[in-house]
């Protein structure tokens, strides 16, 4: 692979950002209720140079306060999803580490269920409830996942691992004894989906956390490079592994926890837009922490407008999507380097 | 370490590039944020009438309701038969009773209902349950949307016809929601009358058989054996219970009941149980007592009364076939789709 360069950093992003751009306006023209082109533009143009006195009730409804809303929050999941997956990835040195590997996204759901159980009239609780679940699993499996004092690799997976799958069994616990009508709902929520329209203010905060957790992630850019080729080659290399390691796992469970609470268990994203973009740029982390979040982004917007559109006006779940989409795209460049 | 170095100075300045670039892009965010908080304006109404939904909810609907989308069949019926049915302008893939409703503009199934065309639609109020598989999160997101949701989430046979003389008044037919609750209430008092001083039937009723799912004690279902004077013999608090077959063998039910909207599927899967170890051992299925009703059992809605009488009938004859003197017989279940087979 070619040395990485700031030129081809910036052109990397910004070929992937014109994707993005493309993918966005895809997903405004489709949907189940569908808009010309011209409308579009016409409209789009109104609402940006703030004549919205001019847009017409229906995009507005549809538009401004339905598609668009759900794109942007499809564009931040996307990212935060891939984003934790490579720091995942990287912290536990195992290709086949995803954000959910250490229960972030159990601990999110039985956070998840409570709400529904206990407040089900509040639509912010549920957000909330999760992140606070997420929380909560993260403090856990990191104090679990301790050894000598600070973060090992083997045991934070085996501490993860153990407590997603304590998590799941409580979720299904949950799901058998108390819960009842609302089951349908967690289902749902288990699977990943973005139809819910989200009070604005949790949009707003979700942009603030995400970028001040994927900014810490990219800080360690480098060390993590370095830490890819063993923990004490880097620690002679003059990186301090306990405070990178640390930075990764808070931010990467920051960001998973985001995207969880907010849009359920999206899967796949986490775990193979990394891994594509490493095998189309390279596994240099100053390229791939901003690539994988540009790609997750495309990932899941486009995976969301199928599944709005599919077989409109029923939705599926975007989760099934990225599954059924992501495994095929996966296959076939894992194939194509081998040969 | 020169590599070291290399990569250091490497990642400061596309950070510092990344970092313009970020704050620009939270810049356009701000700067079309007030243009997202547009909320829908309100419609040119009489007024709103604000009350609390059966989940406890405050909702403010608009007066005079004119165009009402309905979120789950059983409402969809509720509605129809309060001659509500020209107001409604959108209904799920699922509402297919009365069958002009499913005339009506499609807005996807009641779990997975597609946001964008109930707001194209425009409705002053959207009708959602709780018993019907919609979604809570489906109900906020219409809130978030300024739109009005009136969730219905009824337990028994009384609160189905509470949930119907509701959904009258809200939606302008105060008259007919309120003759309709005392038609309804009418015709169980005598039913339950002639059944006065007889033996509850003793019935599973399998909502699914593999696995097996049965109804708790809270739900209208239980509620409706009950007024047909019938037993669920599986008692749980909670309302679809995973029921263990030993259990249902040891109570030993008369009659086994099965929901279904599709008969003929269902008269094959009950032959195919009937040769299945624990399920042919059951008396009621040697004896080959078992009872299809259709859909509308699983329906909190109007209808749910003609179901109740169906199967009393089937149940407990003697008591129909008797003449009281003063009450005229109730009107033959022609309603029902499909009539009870089997109690051969």
């Amino acid at each position: 692979m070619r040395p990485l360069t700031l030129r081809r950093t910036v052109w990397t992003c910004v070929f992937l950002a014109a994707v993005l751009l493309v993918v966005v306006l895809l997903a405004l023209r489709l949907g189940a209720v569908p808009f010309s082109l011209g409308d579009l533009g016409e409209n789009l143009w109104w609402l940006a140079s703030g004549q919205s006195e001019r847009i017409s009730t229906d995009f507005r409804l549809i538009m401004v306060e339905i598609r668009l809303p759900r794109i942007l929050l499809g564009i931040l999941v996307g990212a935060a999803l891939s984003v934790a997956g490579a720091g995942f990835q990287a912290l536990l040195r195992n290709p086949l580490a995803d954000p959910y590997v250490l229960g972030v996204s159990s601990g999110a759901a039985v956070g998840a269920i409570v709400s529904m159980l206990a407040a089900p009239a509040y639509p912010w609780v549920t957000p909330l409830a999760a992140f606070l679940g997420a929380g909560a699993t993260i403090t856990g499996v990191y104090f679990l996942g301790r050894r000598e004092g600070q973060l090992d690799s083997g045991t934070l997976l085996l501490a993860g691992i153990i407590s997603a799958s304590f998590l799941s069994a409580i979720i299904i616990f949950l799901m058998t004894t108390l819960a009842s009508r609302d089951i349908r709902g967690i289902a749902f929520w288990l699977m990943g989906d973005l139809s819910a329209a989200l009070p604005p203010g949790l949009l707003w905060i979700f942009v603030v956390f995400f970028f001040a957790a994927t900014g810490a992630i990219y800080t360690t850019a480098s060390d993590l490079n370095l830490l890819l080729g063993g923990e004490r080659e880097a620690m002679h290399l003059g990186v301090d592994v306990t405070r990178v390691k640390l930075v990764v796992y808070v931010s990467a469970s920051v960001l998973t926890g985001l995207a969880v609470s907010v849009s359920g268990a999206i899967g796949y994203v986490g775990l193979l837009v990394p891994h594509v973009i490493r095998m189309l740029f390279g596994s240099d982390y100053r390229l791939l922490i901003p690539t994988a979040a540009l790609g997750g982004a495309i990932a899941v917007v486009f995976a969301d407008t199928l599944a709005r559109t599919v077989v409109a006006p029923t939705e599926l779940p975007v989760g099934a999507m990225t599954a059924i989409a992501g495994a095929p795209v996966f296959i076939y460049l894992l194939r194509r380097r081998l040969t | 370490m020169s590599r070291d170095d290399e990569n250091k100075t490497g990642t400061r300045r596309p950070a510092r590039l990344l970092a313009i670039a970020l704050t620009a892009l939270a810049g356009l965010a701000t700067a079309l944020w007030p243009h997202w908080q547009t909320r829908m304006p309100q419609p040119g109404s009489a007024g709103l009438v604000r009350v609390t939904d059966e989940t406890g909810r405050a909702v403010a609907v608009p007066q005079p309701v004119r165009r009402i989308v309905s979120l789950a069949p059983n409402l969809t019926e509720t509605l129809f038969a309060l001659g509500l049915g020209e107001r409604v302008v959108g209904v799920t893939d699922y509402c297919d009773y009365p069958p002009e409703a499913a005339a009506k503009e499609h807005v996807g199934g009641p779990v997975t209902p597609n946001l964008e065309r109930i707001a194209r639609l425009r409705p002053d109020l959207v009708v959602a349950t709780r018993a019907g598989g919609n979604r809570l999160s489906t109900v906020h997101s219409l809130e978030t949307l300024g739109i009005a949701v009136f969730a219905t989430d009824p337990h028994s046979v009384d609160e189905v016809i509470v949930s119907t003389e509701r959904l009258g008044e809200l939606a302008g037919a105060n008259e007919q929601g309120r003759l309709m609750a005392a038609g309804l209430r009418s015709r169980l008092s005598e039913i339950s009358e002639r059944l006065s001083g007889s033996e509850l039937t003793r019935v599973l009723l399998v909502v699914w058989p593999e696995p097996l799912i049965t109804v708790g004690r809270n739900t209208f279902i239980a509620d409706a054996l009950r007024r047909a004077g019938a037993e669920n013999v599986i008692q749980t608090a909670q309302d679809w219970p995973n029921a263990s077959l030993e259990e249902v063998a040891r109570r030993r039910p008369e009659y086994l009941i099965f929901a279904s909207d599709h008969s003929d599927q269902t008269n094959r899967k009950i032959a195919e149980l009937g040769g299945l170890p624990g399920w042919r051992s059951l008396d009621a299925m040697r004896n080959k007592r078992v009872i299809v009703l259709g859909e509308a059992i699983a329906r909190p809605a109007p209808r749910l009364v003609d179901v109740i009488e169906t199967l009393a009938r089937t149940l407990h004859p003697e008591r129909f076939s008797l003449e009281v003197t003063s009450a005229p017989m109730p009107a033959p279940p022609s309603a029902l789709p499909q009539s009870p087979e089997g109690t051969r």
